[in-house]
């Protein structure tokens, strides 16, 4: 700032100095000039008259001119020259050097216009040294009075801002970390000053608040994310110590059960009954204690909560039947009668077949437990209410009754009614807690109204539609089977054409699982109901044997020592040629889910009873042996007809619009017959058959086209090469189709029984 | 259009009092020459060589158009009986466009009228070969190479062209050069 006020004083300066101030002295030497001339004429007369008198009167009278400005005369000294030699002059002496201004005019005679002379005149410079001084003096003053302002403004700045420049300083030289507050303020300072200090203190204070808080975050973060660490490794200890302690738990008591059974049979078989009383309680004490061990897991899986739903549209009346089925020796064994009301029409639900069935065992089989030569009852009702849609189960018995005491137990782990309850019923004290929680799980629950000597009343409340699981529908891994290059699919034909043809006619049951005990179990069952059994340790081996073979049904472990038995699932469902067999997942691990939708048929937990593994392998191989009609056409109406038709005698029907998908369902299924509709566009049916036709295991399967219009003669032909039959669609063209069916599954089913 | 118009009139009005205010301003100093010539005439140290029969002091007074401004500076300049140097003055008119007078030389010239550059060269010449002072009361007549004008500042002085007088061979009292203003 005081560069820029030099500077435009230097500008002022040079202004005045190189400007103005020479104007000034121009203006004072015209002044000089303009004097002079108006006098020359009377000059000009005088001389050339010679009227001495006039020209001194006029010289006189010029330098008696006094300016009243500064009191000084106008005309220092008046001087004629003449050509002749006189000088005629007149002179004002003042107390001061000057340098006066000079004017000089020639004058002329009037009459002859000959040059007389010249007239000089000196004019004051008074007035222009005076204004020059007082404007120097003034420009001098103001540039002193403005650096002198600007000094003081400085100094006053300066001042002013000192406290602020202190106060900037302090601040820059807190240290966050270690001064709780700022260093207190100087008292002399000004009121502005303090208050913007104190201003700045709480500033600093909240600060400092804000920043422990977010600490405390952080740190609360930081444990909480440590917890939650902590929580997920306890968890995933918690998790693979329930896997192990599950198989390593349920293994042994697998194989001593199933040794167990079949040594009873055997001995059974021997009329050896005191031996078969041992090997009963055995079967029984290992059940019991597979039981005790289930119980236990579940719970801890529970409060695991690793407990997970799989759910699926159930039917209500056959739930029941199947419920039933089971308890209902157990009720009869007390002389109980039994009494199920169910609706035929009540409907389905959506929930978790197995843990519902398994609440509802629980709780009628603590029923008929309870109850001697009375009555246990079962009654299924929907109910809706403000808080939805639920299906109730009402177990109802005339048993011992529960007090309020010991209702307030009941579902608590590990606690019965009571310890004399315990000795004389027995138990685990687990049934009902891990009922509740399974009923809690699907949205549910149960309650229970009782008293002593009068029987109870258990009330298990389930939604209609519970959410939150995991759906048992397949997820289509057949499509991306599918999709593989048809380069995989030849090559496959390559290695099946050294497929072995066993010559026994009986199903071959693949047996895929890590255990030799389980192995041993597995083939001593099949093999005493008829099937023929490969078996593999390993995946590896599995998989090789299983294209290979090409068994009616593979029962594979998920547990294998080389591989995952998941793995081998996916692979033997990529593989065209195995789509259509029936995979049964036998494993420990409750992966049912993920077994469907992998494309298992079946699952099985460990250890499985002769009965339910015969069940599961009957229903399958039935399945799969049973007729399959796969009918292929693009209207929807022609293929309804067709199914109600097919299936009237007893097909199943498969159907779809176009011969690409076609071709998926033939690997899926391998249906007993197709029929297909000439007039099928994405596909044209000749390419659908040449090409079901290049494939060894497809080649035998009987196509049945039918067809809209008469066909060229010899699209007709070429068609015959490949299928059975062309029909023209009209008024019997299907009963000629079933005719003609029937004798093909006719034909199927005595080569399949041959 | 009117503002058009407006502006149009404006500018020929300015263009009209530019040459209004040009023409006063030569009329004075055409005015004001006609009193100095006759002095600059005797100013000339070899004037009374020059003068014609019967010592008379021949003005010539050169034209172009306007013959009627010539004469009355004519009458002007010889009015109640003026004399320069004791001398009696003749004025004689010569017009630009016809020859100018060999035989009587004047003692000096007076340019009337503003000449173009081939008419003031001619008179030029004339002046020049005849060492006759040449005058013209026009501004950057003397620059043209006329032999002397004015000057006209905070004074009217006479205003000299130290070439074209050496040119002409025409010698001017040094007190008087000494306060002209001069042109080399």
């Amino acid at each position: 700032m005081v560069i820029v006020v030099l500077l435009s004083m230097a500008v002022i300066v040079r202004h005045w100095a190189f400007v103005t101030a020479p104007t000034l002295k121009a203006a004072e030497q015209t002044k000089a000039e303009l004097l002079i001339t108006p006098y020359t004429q009377l000059l000009e007369s005088a001389v050339d008259e010679g009227d001495e008198s006039q020209l001194g009167d006029i010289l006189n009278q010029l330098v008696l001119l006094e300016d009243v400005t500064y009191n000084e005369p106008i005309v220092l000294s008046l001087k004629i020259s003449l050509l002749d030699g006189r000088v005629i002059e007149r002179h004002n002496t003042i107390k001061r050097n000057t340098t006066p201004f000079r004017a000089e005019t020639p004058i002329f005679s009037p009459r002859t216009m000959e040059l007389l002379g010249s007239v000089k005149l000196e004019y004051n410079d008074a007035f222009y040294n005076r204004l020059i001084g007082e404007v120097w003096w003034e420009m001098g003053a103001s540039m002193l009075m403005a650096l002198l302002l600007l000094v003081a403004m400085q100094y006053w700045v300066r001042r002013l801002l000192r406290p602020l420049t202190e106060l900037s300083n302090r601040l820059v030289r807190v240290d966050l970390d270690t001064q709780p507050s700022l260093p207190p303020a100087d008292p002399a300072l000004s009121t502005e000053i303090l208050q913007v200090w104190q201003s700045i203190e709480q500033l600093f204070s909240r600060l400092r608040q804000r920043d422990e808080a977010l600490e405390s975050e952080h740190a609360a973060a930081q444990a909480a994310l440590q917890a939650k660490l902590e929580a997920e490794t306890a968890s995933r200890e918690k998790s693979q110590f329930l896997a192990n302690m599950s198989h390593e738990l349920r293994t042994p008591l697998n194989a001593i059960i199933g040794y167990s059974e079949m040594l009873y049979e055997e001995v059974g078989e021997s009329g050896n009954a005191e031996m078969a009383g041992d090997l009963v309680r055995i079967v029984n004490s290992g059940k019991h204690l597979l039981s005790l061990i289930n119980d236990v897991l579940d719970l801890s899986k529970i409060e695991a909560g690793k407990m997970q739903l799989y759910l699926d549209d159930l039917n209500l009346p056959q739930l029941v039947c199947e419920v039933m089925d089971n308890i209902e020796p157990l009720i009869a064994s007390n002389n109980n009668t039994v009494d199920v009301l169910c609706d035929e029409k009540i409907g389905s639900i959506h929930a978790d077949e197995a843990k519902l069935k398994q609440v509802l065992i629980n709780v009628l089989g603590n029923a008929a437990k309870f109850t001697h030569n009375g009555e246990v009852g079962l009654t299924v009702e929907r109910l809706t209410d403000d808080t939805g849609e639920w299906v109730l189960f009402k177990v109802r018995d005339t048993g011992i009754g529960i007090s309020e005491e010991q209702q307030k137990n009941l579902f608590k782990a590990f606690t019965q009614a009571d310890e004399s309850t315990t000795r004389k019923y027995g138990g685990t004290g687990l049934g009902l807690t891990i009922s509740r929680s399974m009923c809690q799980l699907m949205g549910g629950d149960i309650t229970v109204s009782s008293h002593p000597g009068e029987g109870s009343i258990f009330e298990i409340r389930i939604p209609v539609q519970v959410g939150g699981g995991e759906d048992d529908k397949n997820l289509d891994v057949l499509a991306e089977g599918m999709s593989e290059s048809l380069g995989e699919i030849e090559r496959q034909k390559s290695e099946a054409s050294g497929l072995k043809k066993l010559s026994d006619n009986s199903p071959l049951v693949l047996i895929v699982d890590g255990d030799s005990s389980e192995i041993d179990l597995l083939q001593r069952m099949l093999g005493e109901e008829g099937f023929r059994c490969e078996c593999s340790k390993t995946g590896r081996e599995g998989l090789e044997k299983a294209a290979n073979l090409i068994p009616a049904l593979i029962i594979l472990d998920i547990t294998l020592p080389d591989t995952s038995g998941w793995t081998v699932l996916s692979q033997i469902k990529k593989n065209p040629l195995l789509l259509h067999v029936p995979v049964i997942v036998h494993s420990m691990i409750d992966e049912r889910a993920t077994a469907a939708a992998l494309g298992a048929a079946g699952y099985l937990s460990k250890p499985t009873g002769r009965h339910e593994l015969m069940a599961m392998v009957q229903g399958q191989l039935q399945t799969s042996d049973s007729s399959t009609v796969l009918v292929i056409d693009a209207d929807v109406d022609a293929r309804r007809m067709s199914r109600m038709v097919f299936e009237n005698e007893g097909w199943q029907v498969t159907e779809c619009g176009d011969g690409e998908v076609g071709m998926m369902r033939v690997a899926e299924l391998m249906p007993s017959a197709i029929v297909v509709d000439a007039g099928l566009e994405k596909m044209p049916v000749i390419d659908f058959v040449e090409a079901l036709r290049e494939h060894e295991l497809w080649r035998s399967i009987p196509v049945l086209v039918l067809t809209e219009e008469t066909l060229a003669d010899e699209y007709r032909a070429a068609l015959l090469t490949h299928v059975d039959m062309v029909v023209e669609k009209g008024p019997y063209s299907l009963d000629t189709l079933l005719r003609r069916l029937r004798e093909l599954m006719g034909a199927e089913s005595s080569a399949a029984m041959a | 259009m009117s503002q058009v118009r407006l502006t149009i009139w404006l500018v020929l009005g300015l263009m009209l009092s530019e040459v209004l205010v040009a023409d006063e301003s030569e009329k004075r100093r055409v005015d004001i020459s006609i009193s100095i010539f006759p002095r600059i005439v005797a100013v000339d140290n070899h004037f009374r060589e020059k003068l014609e029969v019967g010592n008379k002091v021949r003005l010539l007074f050169v034209y172009d158009e306007d013959r009627s401004l010539a004469e009355s500076l004519m009458a002007r300049i010889g009015k109640d009986g003026k004399m320069i140097g004791g001398m009696k003055i003749v004025t004689q008119l010569a017009s630009v466009r016809a020859p100018l007078p060999d035989n009587e030389v004047p003692v000096a010239i007076f340019l009337v009228e503003r000449l173009d550059d081939a008419q003031l060269a001619r008179v030029i010449t004339f002046a020049e070969k005849k060492h006759r002072l040449l005058f013209s009361p026009y501004s950057g007549d003397v620059e043209r190479g006329v032999m002397v004008g004015i000057s006209v500042t905070n004074r009217v002085k006479p205003f000299f062209n130290l070439q074209a007088l050496r040119r002409a061979n025409v010698e001017i009292n040094a007190l008087l050069m000494k306060m002209s203003k001069r042109y080399e």
